[in-house]
């Protein structure tokens, strides 16, 4: 994948597998986020990357439905550093956008930020990379297509057995746009 | 358990955001002390520490702040009438360490324990300053991680009747700041701007006005600011855009709560949090306060921001109602379960 936060970690069994698909609409996006969400293993650990206005909450927020949560429920992070949907599963959105350095991360509880229940979603993930070494992560980079004002595009990578079967719900979502 | 005093000598401790703080307060009102770690980012007996939004930080400062506090009080433990602290919302392994303190000294000096709820708190800040509040009121709460409206008919009977669908007005704020190379927390820079020039021409989007809910999003107006400047490139002065830009986020806020005022008829509106130190939104808020013919509080700017002076104050209100807390006391990460 191009330039999204990466860390050295095992796919697993499998390898590991990148999709990336064109999406149209906000619309789009949001019936990617929900195919995903309905997809997602148990306690998985997804990273999110691109630029403010790439889609990040319209996607997250329809992952969110996906797993069972009212999408209202679902707010920014940025502030609370982790916001802790119950569900069942419980769902932790996590954005890291203020940590600034590596180091803050250590003064936090792993327990805080990392869901032992449920998947883990975390939005500016950068600050948290070293502690996520040898995890497996499903990496989702949002971009603006082109000058579209709606269009965008949205590539995962992760381990493919782990992932499959989002890997096929989101092939499933691109023929059904084409 | 000793009788209630009748101008009980409280302490409150509250450890749930980025901030470590502490209070001592005398009846409802009176602030024996209040204070915050990152008013002393660079004292030694804190061992340099910088405020951070972790849970060890907290555990660094939270006893020499109350050593501190006891000292500005001119008060000993033993004095305390009941022990306070917020224990929702927040990241829970900093809630526990406020809360830990709390019970300890509760029971070690066998006096009340009052589990406090911050957001709650927050218009608590209105009776510091101004005195009781007439019920019904309906309170904005403009904080960092939450834009809520709140419907309260009586102390400890409230409930949220809006609030922000995802980002909060405050970092939507310090978002757009942060576009236009402003450090964060960029508020107070964007407030001093939008107070010293014009608006651009261009109107920015007002998001949800239409809706008839009382909710709120922020979210696309901070990406149409991002659209509008990269169109805009090199050539955009960002005073007149800022400006542009803030009275969008202070016309959906009074627009929303004008509205839930109009539902509601309450006998005070109360702006509190962050948000509600800023001089232009203050303005914006009188003038439309006194077209509308409400009575309009709001606290002066140091209570606006997190503070343990307006947690003491709610919780002067539970000792006086003889509402407390076991020493099964727990924290709760979220406002809403």
């Amino acid at each position: 994948m191009s330039d999204g936060p990466s860390v050295t970690g095992g796919p697993g069994v499998g390898g590991s597998r990148c999709a990336a698909i064109e999406l149209e609409s906000p619309t789009a996006t949001r019936r990617a986020g929900l195919a995903m969400g309905r997809t997602l293993p148990d306690r998985a650990l997804v990273l999110f990357s691109g630029e403010m206005g790439s889609g990040k909450t319209t996607l997250i927020k329809a992952i969110c439905e996906g797993l069972g949560i009212a999408p209202e429920t679902v707010i920014s992070p940025t502030y609370t550093l982790v916001n802790i949907y119950p569900g069942p599963p419980p769902v932790y959105h996590v954005d890291l956008f203020r940590i600034e350095k590596p180091e803050a991360m250590l003064e936090l509880d792993r327990d805080d930020w990392i869901n032992p229940g449920g998947p883990t979603l975390i939005e500016w993930p950068e600050a948290a990379l070293p502690l996520l070494e040898g995890e497996s992560v499903l990496q989702v980079r949002m971009a603006h297509a082109g000058n579209d004002a709606l269009r965008r595009t949205l590539e995962a990578e992760g381990g493919a057995a782990l992932f499959a079967a989002l890997f096929q719900a989101l092939e499933r979502e691109d023929a059904a746009q084409e | 358990m000793a009788p209630l005093a009748s101008d009980p000598l409280g302490l409150a401790i509250d450890t749930t955001f980025d901030d470590t703080s502490v209070a001592i307060l005398r009846g409802k009102r009176e602030v024996l002390a209040n204070l915050t770690l990152s008013q002393f980012k660079d004292h030694e007996e804190f061992g340099g520490v910088v405020p951070e939004r972790a849970s060890r930080k907290h555990l660094e400062a939270i006893q020499p702040l109350l050593a501190q506090a006891l000292t500005r009080a001119g008060v000993g433990f033993g004095e305390l009438d009941y022990v306070a602290v917020s224990t929702v919302p927040g990241l829970l392994g900093s809630i526990l360490v406020g809360l830990t303190v709390a019970k300890s000294l509760a029971y070690l000096l066998a006096r009340p324990l009052i589990g406090i709820n911050h957001i709650e708190a927050h218009p608590y800040a209105n009776v510091l300053a101004h005195g009781e509040l007439p019920f019904p009121a309906l309170h904005l709460v403009a904080a960092g991680g939450h834009t809520l409206l709140i419907h309260q008919t009586g102390h400890f009977q409230w409930s949220i009747v809006g609030r922000s669908v995802d980002d909060a007005a405050g970092e939507c704020v310090d978002k757009v700041a942060k576009m236009f190379g402003h450090a964060m927390p960029g508020g107070p820079a964007v407030d001093r701007l939008a107070l010293t020039h014009a608006p651009a021409a261009h109107r920015f989007p007002r998001p949800m006005l239409n809706d008839p809910g009382l909710d709120f999003s922020f979210s696309g107006l901070k990406t149409a600011v991002l659209y509008y400047r990269r169109d805009h490139g090199g050539d955009l002065e960002e005073g007149p855009v800022l400006s542009a830009f803030f009275d969008a986020v202070i016309e959906v806020l009074i627009v929303k709560t004008l509205r839930a005022a109009r539902r509601f008829r309450p006998k005070a509106v109360t702006v509190s949090g962050g948000l509600a130190a800023s001089q232009k939104l203050r303005a914006a808020f009188e003038a439309a306060a006194a077209e509308a013919g409400l009575r309009l509080l709001y606290p002066p700017p140091e209570l606006c921001t997190d503070n343990a002076a307006m947690v003491a104050c709610l919780a002067a209100h539970r000792y006086a109602a003889g509402r407390f807390d076991d020493l099964t006391l727990d924290g709760r990460p979220n406002l809403l379960d």
